[in-house]
């Protein structure tokens, strides 16, 4: 069989691989250490989702997309339906009257915000932060886990609790159930599974779990959720690190 | 040169001497020209963002000020009913517009997270807006 002659499609894919490969070139040199555990085809994959993304909120111009590529890469894939940033969506949404360049500026400026107002403003006071998470341990987690409801806010909040304020009732509760929902199935585990996933689905979105980007996760925490004997403490030296690499990737967000 | 802050509140301050609904609408067109995503420390974008709020919500509270003394004019007031309608669809044309831009810039600076949402409710409190005018703005 001949390929036929070169049609839009084939240039629409042309120029759609390309972008890709650009944007995966800009997270690479942009966010290495965010980005040193995923395979390069992982980093494919999490492009090309953000991508997609992207233009179905109707941001199609190149500097529009990697924009939201770095918010997938910084919020965590999934960003755009994570209940702990739902505060974003009307500017996701197309709007009548405000141009996709508009809404990404306006976007850009809230993130801005956020990062002052949840972290501090300042990247070395916010990444010493994160030695609070080496004081996690088993004995927390499971004492969490039992009682998540009332705990787990208690304990996102010993991170970073002005991240708080910006989750409304509804986005705390949807991160509760997904944290009890990811650990379900591992009855003979830890028991420290629901606290664990909450931390990291705060840290890195709420579908930390399947985000290219972080698949490096599951080997990590896999064992530990199904009861093996582990040390936490080296669980929590990683995610620390990675969560520093994030916040990196945070402050580096422009329009 | 001024900035847009410095002369809509330039404005209002004439306004307050001498009503003239043509000071609060050229405190609405500086107002609009306020530009938040100019590069700036985030920490001063978000007390211009306050400041420039503040503002709008002082235009309207003057504006409804303004429509009140015509519905229910003292008996000091000498204006006739004929002026006084004039003046009404003046004030009625100006507080769409300005409804419209301070709604807008409500929509797109004020998130639906409860931090910003504390920061607009907290400003609509203090501010000398009617009830109906605050439902309207928070929502």
């Amino acid at each position: 069989m001949h390929p036929g002659p070169p049609t839009a499609d084939d240039a629409d894919e042309r120029s759609s691989g390309r972008i890709v490969k650009l944007a995966a070139e800009r997270l690479r040199s942009n966010f290495p250490d965010l980005i040193a555990q995923a395979s390069p085809q992982e980093l494919t994959q999490a492009t090309v989702t953000a991508l997609e993304r992207a233009r179905e909120h109707g941001f199609n111009r190149r500097r529009q997309m990697y924009f939201m590529v770095h918010l997938s890469t910084a919020l965590g894939s999934g960003f755009d339906s994570d209940p702990q940033y739902r505060w974003l969506q009307p500017l996701l949404d197309n709007q009548p009257g405000m141009a996709a360049t508009k809404r990404s500026q306006v976007m850009c400026w809230h993130v801005d915000a956020f990062r002052v107002r949840a972290y501090g403003g300042v990247l070395a006071t916010s990444q010493a932060a994160l030695a609070r998470l080496l004081a996690v341990d088993q004995a927390m987690l499971s004492r969490v886990s039992r009682d998540l409801a009332f705990e787990g806010p208690r304990l996102l909040a010993s991170v970073f609790p002005r991240r708080l304020d910006f989750m409304d009732r509804d986005a705390m509760f949807s991160l509760l159930n997904a944290s009890r929902r990811a650990d379900f199935g591992n009855a003979q585990g830890s028991g420290g599974g629901p606290a664990l996933l909450l931390l990291l689905m705060f840290l890195f979105g709420h579908q930390v779990m399947s985000d290219p980007l972080r698949m490096w996760l599951r080997p990590l925490i896999t064992p530990y959720l199904m009861g093996a004997p582990v040390s936490v403490e080296a669980i929590m030296r990683r995610i620390s690190q990675h969560a520093a690499a994030n916040l990196d990737a945070l402050w580096k967000i422009s329009p | 040169m001024s900035s847009p802050i410095t002369r809509a509140e330039g404005e209002l301050m004439a306004f307050d001497q001498a009503p003239d609904l043509r000071r609060l609408r050229a405190a609405a067109a500086s107002l609009s020209t306020v530009n938040l995503l100019l590069p700036d420390d985030p920490a001063a974008a978000l007390s211009r963002r306050s400041e420039t709020l503040r503002l709008w919500l002082s235009l309207l509270a003057r504006l409804d000020g303004f429509a009140l003394a015509l519905s229910a004019p003292t008996p000091g007031d000498l204006r006739s009913a004929t002026d006084r309608n004039r003046l009404m669809w003046r004030s009625d044309a100006i507080d769409a517009e300005v409804s419209a831009h301070a709604g807008q810039f409500i929509q797109r600076y004020y998130t639906p997270s409860p931090v910003d949402r504390d920061e607009l409710a907290l400003a609509l409190a203090t501010s000398n807006l009617s009830e109906s005018r605050r439902r309207s703005l928070l929502n």
